[in-house]
């Protein structure tokens, strides 16, 4: 015979057992393996999302609010892919049923855009049709019959910037009807989407040209798509092909042979200028700008146009002027009857940001009058202000300042007929710059004694395409690597998993503890024959390593069929876990190795342990059968009185806490109360039996068996104790939302409702004034209490996004507004929002984040930097200075308006609207909202919605912790059986004695049943009832928490569990008829 | 062969008394020699042979057998000094469920490391089994045997390896009168035939009757009976 048949015989015989040995670690193989593969299907959803979204793309070049030339795109065609397209924000209207899709994506795109698809091919139909409309779209618009009618209203890109009061407010956009022809699928950018955010944002994709006529951008883009060529070679290629066009700048050549620079947007920029200023040529600086009036002794001119030249000046003017001296026209001097040497006074609008516009007066001294000609007569010194340029008549202007037509006079009226926008007045550059001088730009041209492309020439080599706000930036790269940097779902479903897998270990060590126990005279023997302790132990580990592997092994697929079980629980009731993504099946070799692998690993190191502990006993004891005795000591009242006092401490203290310490101290009183619980029944087991204590009955006999073996019998009560309060208290740990959303210090900041916008606002809703202009009444004013936010778009960091946001969406709040509301946990000055306007060293912007953002989304903590990419391609870092508690901001990073009109001069406009509700209530509100905003495509949501919706998600993981705490409880209840099989199996000659003396076998099962069952109802009372304190204190005090009914059912299922598995244990332990065999196995 | 030299060995009993159940006790038995060890339950009969054996230790005293002191020897010379020099047969048989009778006798010859003739050992063991007059139960498993069969198969498993001295703790205790005297027969008529030193505790004065030495113990001494 060789040991392997030693080996084979024994596994035969003990088959029940290693089946059962077998089946436990089956059970921990197939928990872990089920929760590690939910990583990977979360993690493999995720990036088929993202493939799903950027289908081929894999860097983008977008401007937002400006546009470039479109032919960009075939410049550098020798790099990829590059498609051009129109990008614009906006709502989509079904006329017919009259429902909307707020917050729409609108592309206006050619063939090179579905070579980037999914798929690689466009729609049918799509270039001769119409448009084309994802699923978010059409469930938003009812699912209309196609083809449909639908209006699209949407912002409109340009060369101004939309901060900027000159452009009225139309200017920046749009509507028209378009042809709503089919539906987009998933090889079709049916989810398309630059972002790793859980929404798919609702989109309409049309052609190019379609949507180039709406907006009248010819030949122009601001958004470009490339394929997955690396992006440093993209850049590399746009920084010789980038022409001054696509930065909005145009040369033309003048008729006195110069070339002259402009822009579309009005000023240039101060980089502009500083290239414009490094050119090897003669040049000369225009400002060219409108006063309102200027007014002289008697008389005034109403609407003015001015300029300001560098000197030397050209001829009629003089060659230098004083700083406040100003050359006037004949015809002005004429008009306001003034003469050199008088002063008149100016009144002009500086522009500001967010279309600020303050009036501004200063007085200048006329130092010459000239006649109208040469440069005096140059009427392409006016810029081209919007609404102003190529008008016919004075009374054809449409600005967006504000102006007073019935100011007009008929001889002004005769000079824009006859000059049109030629200066009426001339003062130093200097001087122009002084006075008019804004956040737009300084200057409104410059002109070249130079032929236009040597001047093209030049300032290309003295800019860099970034410099104008052409750079590329990857998508792609990001998105993926906050795929995997997202939460990890197999490591959260592990450890919420933990009772179930423990219990499931407990339960295989309890097997080998039953086996070991039946075997010690099987141990005893071979060591007195002369076996070595070492040997006999690698028998065992042998014999046992062979079932567990196939345990383990077996536990896999059936860890498959877990984890699809729980993916069907996150597709369907647990959606809020997962932020509405669709998980697949997923898996990976390291989760399905991983959890077999360890479970061997512990099943062997159980077998060794328990045998270590059991096998090493002397040789006697084992062929005897017997344990070492080891004697309680007693330990006194103290420990459970302290437990009982601190407890009832907690409980007081939480009297005086507020809501967000009231969950921890009330579950703080709760396990403070199982911990005196657990030590009362360790002391009473403990205590000394009392002289004459003695008393008849099954109740009291089982009563004294428990303290028999008081460390076996605590552990067992404990551990049904410790897992029936953390199953039942966690409820306590849920959230709600706010009862009242009108709490300034709670998380709603004391708004009501919020909307963002489809098309940003251009005026600053924070102003009063502004909205009485925009058509608010005082008193709608007064009741909205309406407060605008800044955005530039990123990723959503909140707990809706799986994926690790890698640029977060930064918001620009009016910290004026802000205060006194909302909560701050931790900040850098006394008040959070002070210290979103603290000056910090290295150019780092100061940011608020909320809590859950910071440590969830974002994986940061206070103090730490975020850096994002602005339009230039240059980094922003923001740096974390305040943290503020849950609140309707999650997901984004705030920063201060000003900050973020500074760091982010593109994104213009206000893209959030946040307000309370009307006295007359929600309905009201939201229905004059949306016909007060309706160009604008607000979507409604209440700020309790927004909260419930955040804090859903960690209701969500409690409520699957409970159900899978709640399977580890029943496994646990079934260890419980086990654990009485062990005991009555070493108390056999006991129970012989009892049959001896003639305890009827009911009798005999009866005090077997009622010992354990004490055993198992102290675990499930004490960790009930401590359970419930923090539940029912949570009630108590309107926290929100789980279903005491639901889990008292969990208990009751628990007990009757338990129940069961004991009285089976004491069936099997009772053989023979129901006697006791004494030389029974 | 066996010697003992004022070996004491207590345990204890209650809160904090002990019981002396060897004081000072001396003893000797040539190689070869049967003996049996009668006295009162509870006289330490079982612990005179579990300190014989190794298996356990005493307070005070040495203990001899062979040139070995068991008592002395660290973990793995203990289990070679049960391996090679002592055969045990306890009250209760301790077979293996889950082998057979033959295997059961086989059984001592896994306990050692070194590389065994597979064929010789099994030939021996049948030949033991025959000895035990088992020769034709040796595929049955001892849930097939009776009680005194099973103690044969115990007794042929204990000289599998040639022991020098056998020990044997109230090798009939379980077993009927008959069954017990054939039992106890078979065990002298062994160990004279391979010499032997037989050392037997019992409560069977018929078969204490059988040793060539009968002993008594008592007051926690070994006298001469």
């Amino acid at each position: 015979m060789k040991i392997r048949g030693l080996i084979a015989r024994s596994r035969r015989h003990y088959r029940r057992h290693h089946l059962a040995f077998a089946a436990c670690l089956a059970l921990v193989s197939a928990v872990m393996t089920g929760a590690l593969l939910v990583g990977d299907a979360v993690r493999e959803s995720l990036a088929a999302r993202v493939e799903d979204r950027m289908g081929r793309i894999g860097s983008v070049l977008m401007t937002e609010d400006r546009v470039f030339e479109g032919d960009l795109a075939s410049r550098l065609q020798a790099v990829g892919v590059a498609a051009p397209i129109l990008a614009v924000e906006g709502v989509v209207v079904d006329p017919a049923s009259r429902l909307e899709a707020p917050g729409a994506l609108i592309l206006g795109v050619d063939e090179r855009f579905w070579q980037l698809s999914p798929g690689g091919t466009a729609p049918v139909g799509f270039e001769t049709s119409g448009a084309f409309a994802n699923a978010t779209a059409m469930a938003m618009l009812g699912n209309p019959i196609l083809p449909s009618e639908v209006v699209v209203r949407m912002t409109k890109p340009g060369q101004l910037q939309r901060d900027i009061a000159a452009a009225q407010t139309s200017a920046f956009r749009a509507s028209d009807r378009v042809s709503l022809q089919g539906e987009l699928t998933r090889a079709t950018f049916g989810q398309f989407g630059l972002t790793t955010d859980p929404a798919t944002q609702p989109v309409l994709i049309l052609p190019l040209s379609r949507l180039q006529e709406i907006l009248g951008l010819s030949h122009q883009a601001n958004l470009l798509l490339t394929d997955r060529t690396a992006t440093a070679q993209w850049q590399k290629a746009l920084r010789t092909e980038w022409s001054l066009a696509d930065a909005g700048l145009k040369l033309q050549s003048l008729d006195d042979g110069r070339t002259e620079l402009t822009t579309g947007a009005v000023f240039l920029s101060p980089k502009i200028l500083a290239a414009a200023e490094s050119l090897p040529f003669p040049k000369q600086n225009i400002y060219g700008y409108f006063v309102n009036e200027i007014q002289g002794s008697d008389d005034s001119a109403p609407y003015c146009v001015v300029a300001g030249l560098s000197e030397p000046l050209p001829s009629p003017l003089p060659d230098q002027l004083s700083p406040d001296g100003v050359v006037i026209n004949r015809w002005l001097a004429d008009r306001i009857e003034v003469a050199p040497g008088d002063s008149m006074v100016w009144t002009y609008y500086r522009l500001g940001e967010r279309r600020a516009l303050t009036e501004e007066t200063v007085t200048l001294q006329v130092q010459a009058v000239v006649p109208m000609e040469g440069a005096a007569a140059d009427r392409t010194l006016m810029p081209d202000f919007p609404g102003l340029a190529d008008t016919e008549s004075c009374y054809d202007w449409d600005p967006g300042l504000p102006v007073d037509l019935d100011l007009i006079q008929p001889a002004d009226e005769a000079y824009w007929q006859e000059h049109q926008g030629t200066p009426k007045a001339f003062l130093t550059y200097a001087t122009a710059q002084r006075l008019f001088d804004n956040p737009f730009g300084s200057g409104t041209a410059v002109r070249f004694e130079a032929e236009p492309g040597e001047v093209a020439k030049a300032l290309r080599k003295h800019l860099s395409a970034s410099e104008v706000g052409l750079a590329f930036r990857d998508v792609r790269t990001p998105a993926e690597i906050a795929t995997r940097e997202g939460l990890d779902f197999g490591q959260l479903f592990a450890s919420m998993s933990f009772f179930l897998v423990t219990a499931a270990a407990c339960l295989a060590g309890l097997v080998v503890s039953l086996v070991l126990e039946a075997r010690m005279r099987e141990v005893g023997m071979m060591r007195a024959m002369g076996f070595e302790f070492q040997t006999i132990r690698q028998i065992w580990l042998r014999e046992f390593g062979g079932v567990a592997l196939a345990g383990t092994v077996v536990g896999v697929p059936l860890g498959v069929g877990f984890n699809l079980a729980i993916l069907a629980g996150l597709n369907r009731i647990w959606q809020g876990a997962t932020g509405g993504l669709r998980v697949e099946f997923g898996w990976s070799l390291v989760s399905l190795l991983t959890a077999p692998l360890l479970t061997l690993a512990v099943a062997l190191l159980v077998v060794w342990l328990r045998f270590q502990a059991r096998g090493r006993t002397s040789i006697i004891s084992l062929l005897t059968g017997t344990s070492p005795e080891t004697r309680a000591r007693f330990v006194g009242w103290l420990w459970p009185a302290i437990a009982t006092i601190a407890a009832v401490g907690l409980l007081l203290a939480s009297a005086f806490a507020d809501r967000q310490l009231q969950a921890s101290l009330f579950f703080g009183a709760g396990a403070a109360l199982l911990a005196s619980w657990l030590l009362l029944m360790r002391t009473i087991w403990r205590r000394p039996p009392r002289s004459g204590a003695h008393r008849a009955g099954t109740l009291w006999l089982g009563w004294r068996q428990a303290r028999r073996r008081p460390g076996r019998s605590l552990a067992v009560v404990t551990l049904l104790a410790l897992a029936t309060f953390l199953v039942v208290s966690v409820g306590v740990n849920r959230k709600s939302p706010p009862t009242d959303s009108n709490d300034r210090y709670s998380g709603t900041g004391g708004f009501g409702w919020l909307a963002p916008l489809s098309v940003p606002l251009t005026f600053n809703p924070n102003d009063p004034a502004a909205l009485e202009e925009f058509g608010m009444l005082e008193e709608e004013i007064e009741a909205l209490h309406l407060t605008g936010l800044r955005e530039r778009s990123g990723d959503d960091a909140s707990c809706l996004n799986l994926a690790r946001a890698q640029e977060p969406r930064v918001l620009g709040v009016p910290l004026e507004a802000m205060k006194n509301r909302f909560r701050f946990l931790d900040a850098q000055a006394w008040d959070g929002w002070e210290a979103l306007a603290a000056d910090l060293p290295g150019n780092h912007i100061p940011a608020a984040v909320d809590a859950s953002t910071l440590q969830w989304g974002l994986g940061k903590s206070l103090g730490d930097t975020i850096t994002i990419t602005a339009a230039d391609g240059l980094p922003v870092t923001l740096e974390i200075v305040a943290v503020l508690e849950d609140s309707i901001f999650q997901g984004s990073v705030l920063i201060s308006e000003e900050n973020f009109s500074e760091a982010f001069p593109d994104q213009g406009g206000y893209r959030w609207l946040l307000g309370t509700w009307m006295p007359e209530g929600a309905t009201t509100t939201r229905k004059l909202v949306g016909q007060l905003f309706r160009d604008y495509g607000p979507a409604i949501v209440s700020t309790q919605a927004r909260l419930a919706q955040f804090l859903e998600v960690q209701n969500t993981y409690l409520a699957i912790f409970e159900w899978l705490g709640g399977l580890g409880l029943l496994l646990g209840a079934v260890g419980l059986g086990l654990v009485t099989l062990r005991n009555l199996l070493e108390r056999r000659e006991e129970f012989w004695l009892l049959q001896a003396l003639g305890f009827p076998q009911s009798q005999q099962r009866s005090l077997a049943f009622v010992e354990h069952a004490i055993l198992a109802g102290i675990g499930i009372l004490g960790g009930g009832v401590a359970g419930y304190l923090p539940l029912i204190a949570g009630q108590l005090s309107d926290l929100p928490t789980g279903s005491p009914g639901l889990l008292g059912l969990l208990l009751l299922l628990v007990a009757a569990a338990a129940s069961l598995a004991i009285a089976l244990a004491v069936k099997m332990s009772f053989q023979s008829g129901g006697r006791f065999d004494p030389n029974g196995s | 062969m066996i010697e003992l030299d004022e070996v004491c060995k207590t345990y204890p009993s209650g809160e904090n008394d002990r019981l002396e159940v060897l004081r000072n006790c001396s003893w000797s038995l040539k190689a070869g020699a049967t003996a049996s060890v009668v006295g009162p339950s509870g006289s330490g009969k079982s612990t005179l042979l579990h300190l014989l054996g190794g298996l356990d230790q005493p307070d005070a005293g040495t203990i001899k057998v062979g040139e070995v002191d068991p008592t002395q020897l660290k973990e793995k010379d203990a289990a070679a000094f049960r391996r090679d020099t002592v055969g045990f047969i306890f009250q209760a048989h301790h077979l293996l469920p889950q082998l057979t009778a033959l295997e059961n006798v086989l059984l001592p010859t896994l306990a050692g490391m070194g590389k065994r003739d597979l064929a010789q050992d099994e030939a021996r063991a049948h030949e033991l089994l025959k000895r035990v007059g088992l020769a034709e139960r040796a595929s049955h498993e001892p849930g097939r045997l009776s009680g005194g069969e099973r103690q044969r198969v115990a007794v042929a498993r204990a000289l599998m390896l040639e022991p020098k001295v056998l020990l044997a703790d109230e090798p009939t205790g379980a077993l009927d009168g008959r069954t017990a005297r054939a039992l106890a027969d078979l065990l002298f008529e062994i160990s004279a035939g391979n010499a032997t030193t037989l050392v037997v505790v019992t409560h069977d004065l018929t078969l204490a009757g059988s040793a060539q030495r009968i002993f008594r113990l008592q007051d926690g001494q070994l006298v001469a009976s």
